[in-house]
């Protein structure tokens, strides 16, 4: 799988750009993490790869197929993803918000099959005992989980994640992150993650995008891009870097 | 991380397991919508059954024997009230019912709103409006040559106009959910005002039909009249059910339906005009008959849950069975004297919601 992001402009009024003018690729077996200060363009960018939102131009190819092209269910099935919020009137049990998932492959009649996929899902994220829960009563944690399973009952090739660790503890922050690598290096799916924080996507990234005001200011390994002067530049912020040659640099702000 | 084969066969028999629940669970759910169809017969009949005049229970089935084989007992009378008063009353009660609860259901769903009901975007106001301009001014348009046909037809009109106005403003707009309701309140209280207008200015002989029809009544409804209700309200639970599972997926927003591939402007359009086209239908022949689109569909939620594939016939026979009933209370309550449904149905309905409310929040 190959996503190619060409010159994409886009903006929510049509006298300012979010985006503007932002390339890049993609491949299987990557992690790619959107970085930038809020404001950015960084969710922007993600909506207009699925279509959620149009750009107002250039274009975005899923092996060679421009998306805007692609049917609803044809491009669900290639591309999912997990928003930055849920919606506090989604209701329903765990296997339904997970089977949400399925649609694409669903005419109307639910199909053993997809009940397994379902199932399967929840058990290697161990959260099959919470099948029959119901969502709107499950921890902020659980239910980044639970959405994450939807995503992955998609079976699709990309997964868009739009910060999905921003409200949790370290813990599941590191279950998530955890999660994602292991979509990237044992199923070889590519993920393009909007993340706010350094250190994990330092830790867990392929590639880092580094955005300021719609604008790409560094993209490559995660080491090249997250340097003291790129991070002054785009979030006007002195960092330390404590680093050493065994473990991943660890960012640390200035603050006076 | 490679499973030991215990492991495996461990982890297929959970998932076994898990499936069967799960099937378990749909199964109860059929289970239930049929104890709720069988409810619905039950009351139909004892609702043909009671009455003012003297027609029982042994008197409706010898009525309804008496189709194929002839009756001399049978007065014309009894037939009459019967099959012309009773049968299309109730008739008109389920099928209103029906279509009230499941406007109600697709509004809520596509506005994300509890309390949101048919009439929040003002049909019930725009069909008030058509209705007292046929009441009041009907001699004015008798060269329209809709006879008996003028109210509903005025009533269903106006009903439609509001709702394009309201899309209208709101597609000036940013076309949200919240400038829809907006829009519906704002232009609601529009048609209020000119009803009020209309009162006004008319002569005082003609006000209490006015004022009946806003109170909603299930008498009188001709079979033209109930042919067209059942035929929007089938084709619109055709639509539903056929939609179900986009319907589920749009419960989680916008952005989440649209990254799992359903067409979400094409499906909330739809639901649009069939909760438009439901509510108005209902309206034009039967008045403003309140609280049912707005109860129904969460007594359905609390008991069934949100899965439209069994919401929506759930849902048509909670509707169906609130009316109902509320109609046979209103008839025979206080008989000879007949109470206006839209009063009983708050009456019965609002402790009834209440107790729910309670009970789900103790659990």
């Amino acid at each position: 799988m190959e996503l190619h992001v060409e010159d994409m402009k886009f903006g929510y009024t049509k006298k300012s750009l979010v985006v503007k003018g932002v390339s890049f690729s993609a491949r299987s077996g990557q992690l790619i993490s959107l970085i930038g200060p809020n404001g950015s363009g960084k969710t922007t960018i993600v909506k207009c790869i699925n279509k959620i939102l149009k750009p107002q131009s250039g274009t975005v190819s899923l092996d060679g197929k421009n998306v805007q092209k692609m049917q609803p269910f044809e491009m669900a099935q290639c591309i999912s993803y997990v928003p930055q919020f849920t919606n506090s009137y989604i209701s329903g049990s765990v296997m339904d918000i997970v089977m949400m998932g399925r649609r694409p492959y669903i005419k109307w009649k639910i199909s053993e099959e997809d009940i397994e996929i379902v199932l399967s899902i929840l058990q290697e994220l161990e959260l099959d005992h919470l099948a029959h829960e119901q969502f709107q009563e499950l921890s902020g944690g659980q239910k980044q989980k639970i959405l994450i399973a939807r995503a992955l009952a998609q079976k699709p090739e990309l997964y868009l994640f739009d910060e999905p660790i921003s409200f949790l503890d370290i813990k599941n922050q590191i279950d998530i992150m955890e999660l994602a690598r292991n979509m990237v290096v044992k199923e070889k799916k590519a993920v393009i993650m909007v993340v706010h924080d350094l250190n994990m996507a330092m830790r867990y990234s392929d590639q880092v995008i580094l955005l300021k005001s719609g604008e790409v200011e560094a993209s490559g390994l995660p080491k090249s891009v997250l340097n003291k002067k790129h991070i002054r530049t785009v979030y006007g912020v002195d960092i330390k870097i404590i680093e050493d040659e065994f473990i991943t640099p660890i960012y640390e702000p200035c603050v006076n | 991380m490679k499973m030991s084969k215990t492991e495996k066969i461990k982890m297929e028999k959970n998932i076994d397991q898990a499936k069967l629940n799960y099937m378990n669970k749909r199964s109860r759910k059929i289970l239930f919508i049929l104890l709720l169809a069988l409810a619905l017969v039950v009351t139909a009949v004892i609702s043909i059954a009671i009455g003012a005049s003297s027609v029982n229970l042994k008197t409706v089935i010898q009525v309804f024997g008496d189709v194929f084989v002839h009756n001399e007992s049978i007065t014309d009378m009894q037939r009459d009230i019967v099959f012309s008063i009773r049968v299309p009353r109730i008739i008109t009660a389920i099928l209103v019912g029906m279509a009230l609860s499941n406007a109600g259901l697709l509004m809520q769903g596509i506005f994300q709103n509890p309390l949101v009901s048919p009439y929040t975007l003002g049909v019930s106001n725009g069909a008030s409006f058509g209705a007292s301009l046929a009441i009041i001014f009907g001699s004015s348009f008798a060269f329209l040559n809709f006879g008996e046909f003028l109210l509903p037809v005025f009533a269903f009109a106006f009903s439609v106009l509001t709702m394009m106005m309201v899309y209208g403003v709101a597609k000036m707009s940013n076309n949200t959910s919240s400038t829809l309701i907006l829009a519906g309140v704002a232009i609601g209280y529009l048609f209020s005002a000119l009803v009020s207008l209309i009162k006004y200015v008319s002569d005082v002989k003609d006000l209490p039909e006015l004022v009946f029809w806003t109170m909603g009544s299930l008498s009188g409804v001709p079979w033209e009249g109930i042919a067209i209700i059942a035929v929007a309200l089938a084709g619109s639970i055709i639509l539903m059910m056929g939609f179900a599972w986009d319907l589920n997926i749009m419960s989680a927003g916008e952005e989440t339906a649209i990254s799992i591939g359903v067409n979400y402007k094409r499906i909330k359009m739809l639901s649009f005009g069939i909760s438009t086209l439901l509510t108005a239908v209902a309206v034009s022949f039967t008045g403003v008959i309140g609280f049912i689109g707005l109860v129904s569909p969460h007594i359905t939620k609390m008991l069934i849950g949100n899965d439209y594939r069994y919401s929506v016939p759930a849902s048509s026979l909670i509707g169906a069975l609130l009316l109902l009933i509320a109609d046979t209370i209103g008839r025979n309550i206080i008989a000879p004297t007949q109470l206006p449904v839209g009063i009983v149905t708050s009456m019965i309905g609002v402790p009834f919601f209440l107790y729910l409310i309670v009970r789900k929040r103790g659990k």
